[in-house]
């Protein structure tokens, strides 16, 4: 059988903004990519789950495509984890600052949060920092694919 | 998505087949709050051609747990794949709606509940 080897390393960059505002055809473009480098289905649900919740909280919470400004993804597949880059222009937001919730056997469970919270325990790192009035979040996933730890 | 909606004298059972995202979570929340203003005890999700969940899906559940919850109602969620199972674990939902590996045994527990539940 022949067949040709796939490239070591590759990556992806996206944009939406005002005029193109899909985050649906993102997450498709982001899982099309993760299929062509044929993760496993784990990464590519944790992969896309990522990105959908960061980007979903800049659209939301951060009034990024309301101001007219972009939202810029890369992805890159390394050879032992995928490293993700999310930057942008709007309000100042540290998404590794507040500490994941915990949610309660029972009674008032929680809501808010939970997005980031998966997130977070998806990561194996998260580094964040503001420079250009730009919010700029780079991330790595782990591709050994080891089971986070419970809340 | 696609949504099919079973009843059953205890419970709405609501089979989920595709994405439940932030796109189509208004579908699921519009159909979940028709449930429970029908009165019905129970809310069972078959998720067992669910592709995906994100956390709007989560809140939807959660808001279905709210309301049952208080009057001794349950959300049950059936048949999660392994990749998907784990958003339920590490949030800590697993905890809260009673996890059944498919939709037979929710069915078969909501005809014979454990302990006179």
């Amino acid at each position: 059988m022949t067949g040709e080897k796939q490239a070591a390393e590759a990556r992806i960059d996206l944009v939406i903004d005002q005029s193109k505002p899909d985050q649906g055809s993102l997450l498709a473009a982001i899982d099309g990519f993760a299929a062509a480098r044929a993760l496993s289905e784990t990464l590519r649900y944790r992969l896309g789950l990522i990105v959908d919740e960061l980007v979903t909280n800049c659209i939301v919470h951060g009034a990024c495509l309301s101001r007219g400004n972009e939202i810029r993804v890369t992805v890159e597949d390394r050879e032992n984890e995928l490293f993700v880059e999310i930057i942008d222009a709007g309000q100042t937001f540290d998404p590794t600052a507040t500490p994941p919730p915990q949610c309660p056997r029972t009674g008032q469970v929680a809501v808010g949060g939970v997005g980031l919270s998966l997130v977070r325990r998806f990561a194996e790192w998260a580094h964040y920092n503001r420079s250009d009035n730009r919010n700029h979040l780079r991330l790595s996933l782990k591709k050994n694919e080891k089971a986070p730890d419970a809340a | 998505m696609l949504l099919k909606v079973t009843d059953h004298p205890e419970a709405t059972i609501i089979h989920i087949k595709g994405r439940l995202d932030s796109a189509t979570a208004p579908e699921l929340e519009s159909q979940v709050l028709s449930s429970l203003e029908g009165g019905r005890q129970h809310l069972v999700l078959d998720f067992s051609e669910l592709e995906y969940i994100n956390s709007a899906g989560l809140r939807i559940l959660v808001l279905g747990y709210q309301r049952l919850h208080p009057l001794g109602g349950q959300v049950m969620v059936c048949g999660v794949k392994d990749y998907i199972a784990e958003v339920f674990d590490i949030s800590g939902y697993n905890r809260v709606f009673r996890m059944c590996p498919d939709l037979d045994q929710a069915i078969r527990y909501l005809s014979a509940p454990p302990d006179g539940q």
